[in-house]
């Protein structure tokens, strides 16, 4: 029987689906969802959903619905696997809808299986398919892989000299880092050799473009097709450089609203919250240090995690951390983020129609914007029509970044006492992508300055 | 038996239509022009009067007189329970003031002060309409001046106050914003008191969870986020905002929450806090019992008679007749019983009679449990309205009139939930879905007629 499962990023399936592949699971993602996924899950869905139900419940059955056209039995084929929540927010409704959603479409027996996403990081959790630590363990070493390699992507993608150069690497890499992942062979040494392949991209860092940092809701904001309107490739596209957030600043955060919890309640036990929060603190170091181990091993170019402490700290003045749902308080604590550690120009946030938390999050982001002089914020919903109007606003934005991107790279050419000729000969010898630069600026190519 | 006159009568019919300054209604000050049909059928008359409002329907003062004494002792024998809940949850419990003197009050004459002269706002929203009682006695407890409730939503109040908004949720949450604005500068109140309640008390049993909805918590944030997003509006007015995280669910961390917020600001003590708590929660308590006493009474009156109660499937918050639209008045003027979810009774006995069958074949282990036909309960108030589903597809006398607001995100995973549990038993059952700001007074009007119709058939075909 396969595994189906998606959600997340192309590099995240093809890297998850080879993390599993050696503990007996044959895993297969789906297509990334688009708009006909959502115009199914329409149908069959309960209305008034929130659209990430949409496309992901009309995902599935998109694809049941070109299996069964195929003459496979989908029913004894395959299984769906996803992650659950108990609330707050309709995240953990999503179960009932896919199960009902099922049985509208003809499917009453299609197996739906669920992991609880804030116990996948402790516990073992027994049903129709076995979540042990092992599994959990491989599919985050995937998931910090993927992150990585999409982080790299974007930071390569809009200066490759040479069209689809970067694709290519990506392919390679994703290619290689399954094929280790599936024998089990050193992840560490593919990483190295990942390095090497971009080293053979050639770009041009010194083109000022403006950073624009992508927050919102998980799904608004992960994924790659329809969702959000295809809005990172479509940024590049508008001459931007997007940063987009790795899956494990959610791990982290689910790790981290868990030791608030303990911490809260201790007083009923303090003996059994120490415990715990040393379990936890643990287990969070775990992940940390292997997420800065893969980075380094890709010559440390990759964004650092953010610090979860820091991000409740920003956030607390407008968002209690201690408010759970959606993104909880990270939409906010990410936008002060970017601002204060020059991580972007433009702060995009985009969220689902319908999306509960993300709206209150963004009535506090106005006030957000007032303290932050200078900050440039722009919040869009994501409907599954009306891109034009979601585009167009983030254009208006866009401008603006542009401005101050290369206003800012003018005065790094002043403060470094750089002139056009230097830069343009540096240009050729500093043109391989794999290199790091320093983090003094905003924009990639005021601190490329700082290599001449 | 059939009332038709037959068909040599229907010949003879003759009728004649008025309609001028001589049909005119003269009942209020709307004045509003009537038809007359003036049938005519072998010697004997009948007039018909088409008019927008019940009232119009009679012609004189005494008339007038009697319809009225109809409607009202037609609405004593079968009340609005809503109303009934509104004026318990927001009535004083007249607590004891639990402040003590000692050293403690003498070290903290400056704050105690501040808190005795304190006029503490409540926005009449969101939560509140579960849990007003606690919010009033607890305050009154520590024997603060007065507390204040912001007004039931309105149209004006709305316009008045809400064009801080930057976003777009549902209304209930929106209009927070209003009735914070009407609180600072209509009520002059010193203290605003807005709590994010992060979960609600335990009803429903053995759920996932009993969070409130992430938008309902969240929403005192974003109010204060847009008080003091230019200016400090609360600063400005000598206005102590405070909207802790609470936990209702818990009742021992509840108590920590709320002293850490109250304590050290007005210097009250944790025993003088204590006792405080002890007599809001006791006040929340004595609320629901005397609701749903009178919920059970009804539901025996509505057996007896043999008539069909109206229960509303909706969030508390929907008791606000700004956001209900006066659709449970619309419906208990036609002299239905309305009954809100919190007024439905938790007796054991009767529990254990109606939920036998389920409790029998243990798909669940209390009449309070609702994991066997929706095991994702850990939205409070949704699983009580999936409760009350329930509760109306067991007894015969109920039918069910479901609320909800538009971009309501955890009323939309049960709406065919609620609709399978009702249809399943072919109870009654109405929905006003996505309702917002607009008062579409014309199709409610028309919709509750339709369910007039089918009640009172309901009441004939199946009660009677």
């Amino acid at each position: 029987m396969k595994v189906l499962f998606g959600g997340l990023t192309q590099a995240h399936e093809t890297l998850i689906s080879a993390a599993v592949k050696p503990l007996g699971y044959e895993a297969l993602p789906l297509p990334t969802p688009d708009n006909e996924a959502l115009r199914i899950g329409k149908e069959f869905c309960n209305k008034g959903q929130c659209n990430p139900t949409y496309y992901t419940v009309g995902n599935l059955l998109k694809f049941l619905f070109k299996k069964r056209e195929e003459g496979l039995e989908v029913e004894r084929e395959f299984v769906f696997v996803t992650a659950g929540s108990c609330g707050p927010c309709r995240f953990g409704m999503y179960e009932a809808e896919y199960r009902r959603a099922l049985k509208e479409a003809g499917f009453p027996d299609f197996k739906v299986v669920t992991f609880e996403q804030a116990r996948a990081l402790t516990d073992e959790q027994e049903g129709p398919l076995r979540f042990d630590r092992r599994f959990f363990l491989s599919v985050i070493k995937a998931v910090f892989l993927g992150d990585l390699i999409n982080d790299l992507y974007y930071k390569v993608k809009p200066y490759e000299l040479k069209e689809g150069a970067t694709d290519l690497w990506k392919e390679r890499a994703l290619g290689l880092l399954a094929e280790a992942l599936e024998r089990g062979s050193s992840v560490l040494k593919a990483l190295r050799r990942v390095k090497r392949e971009l080293s053979a991209v050639r770009v041009n860092y010194f083109t000022p473009k403006p950073k624009v940092k992508i927050t919102g809701e998980f799904f608004a904001q992960t994924t790659e097709g329809d969702g959000n309107y295809r809005l990172a490739a479509w940024l590049i596209e508008e001459g931007a450089e997007p940063v987009v957030e790795p899956v494990a600043t959610w791990i982290d955060y689910l790790v981290f609203v868990r030791q608030l919890s303990v911490k809260e309640r201790a007083f009923k036990d303090r003996l059994k919250a120490v415990k715990e929060l040393l379990a936890l603190k643990a287990f969070g170091l775990y992940l940390r240090s292997l997420y800065e181990l893969y980075r380094r091993a890709l010559g440390g170019k990759p964004d650092p995690l953010k610090s979860q402490k820091k991000l409740a700290r920003y956030a607390e003045p407008y968002y209690d951390p201690r408010i759970a749902g959606g993104e909880g308080h990270m939409e906010v604590g990410k936008h002060v983020y970017a601002v204060k550690h020059k991580l972007a120009h433009l702060v995009v946030s985009v969220k689902p129609f319908g999306c509960m938390p993300s709206t209150q999050s963004d009535g506090v982001q106005a006030k957000v914007v007032e303290d932050l002089k200078g900050s440039l914020f722009v919040s869009v919903e994501t409907t599954g029509d009306a891109e034009a109007n979601a585009k167009s606003r983030v254009l208006m934005k866009l401008y603006e970044a542009k401005e101050l991107a290369r206003e800012e790279y003018e005065r790094a050419k002043r403060e470094l006492n750089l002139t056009d000729r230097r830069i343009e000969e540096a240009s050729k010898r500093l043109a391989r992508a794999d290199l790091s630069l320093p983090r003094r600026y905003a924009a990639t190519a005021a601190n490329a300055l700082l290599l001449v | 038996m059939s009332s038709f006159i037959g068909f040599d009568a229907v010949d003879a019919l003759t009728y004649e239509t008025k309609r001028g300054e001589e049909t005119r209604c003269s009942f209020c000050s709307n004045y509003c022009v009537r038809t007359f049909i003036d049938l005519s059928v072998k010697g004997s008359k009948k007039r018909f009067i088409v008019a927008p409002c019940e009232k119009g329907t009679v012609e004189t003062k005494e008339e007038l007189r009697a319809l009225l004494r109809k409607k009202s002792r037609l609405k004593d024998e079968f009340p609005n329970l809503v109303r009934e809940a509104n004026e318990l949850l927001f009535s004083s419990y007249r607590p004891e003031v639990v402040l003590q003197g000692g050293l403690s009050a003498l070290l903290n004459r400056k704050k105690r002060r501040t808190l005795r002269e304190a006029v503490v706002g409540v926005p009449r929203v969101l939560n509140a309409y579960s849990l007003a009682p606690f919010f009033r006695t607890y305050f009154e407890a520590l024997g603060v001046k007065k507390v204040v409730f912001s007004s039931y939503t309105s149209e004006e109040l709305y316009r008045k106050g809400a064009k801080r908004g930057s976003i777009d949720p549902c209304y209930p949450s929106k209009v927070a914003l209003a009735h914070v604005h009407e609180l600072i500068y209509e009520k002059r109140v010193s203290v605003v008191f807005f709590p994010c309640v992060r979960t609600l008390p335990k009803e429903v049993e053995n759920a996932e969870g009993h969070w409130a909805c992430p938008t309902v918590t969240a929403t005192p944030e974003v109010v204060k986020a847009a008080f003091t997003k230019e200016r400090d509006e609360f600063a400005e007015r000598g206005v102590k905002y405070l909207n802790p995280v609470l936990d209702f669910e818990d009742e021992e961390l509840l108590s920590r929450q709320l002293f850490k917020a109250v304590g050290p600001l007005f210097g009250v003590t944790r025993k003088e806090h204590e006792l405080a708590l002890k007599q809001a929660l006791g006040a929340l308590k004595t609320y629901k019992e005397k609701l749903r006493r009178r919920g059970a009474e009804l539901l025996e009156k509505l057996k007896r008679e043999k008539r069909v109660g109206v229960v509303l499937l909706a969030r508390p918050y929907h008791n606000d007749p700004g956001l209900n639209h006066g659709i449970p008045d619309e419906i208990n003027d036609r002299g239905y019983a309305v009954l809100p979810v919190d007024a439905l009774p938790r007796d054991e006995a009767l529990l254990n009679e109606l939920f036998k069958e389920e409790l029998k074949s243990g798909r669940i282990k209390s009449p309070l449990e609702i994991t066997d036909v929706w095991p994702k309960c850990y939205s409070e108030n949704s699983s009580l309205k999936v409760w009350a589903a329930r509760f109306v597809s067991k007894v015969p006398y109920l039918s069910a009139v479901e609320l909800s607001s538009f971009r309501c995100g955890h009323d939309a995973p049960i709406y065919g939930l609620i609709e399978e549990l009702l249809a399943s038993t072919g109870r009654p059952f109405f929905t006003f879905h996505e309702l917002d700001e607009n008062r579409p007074a014309g199709s409610i009007k028309l919709r509750v007629e339709t369910l007039d119709y089918f009640l009172k058939r309901y009441e004939e075909e199946v009660l009677r």
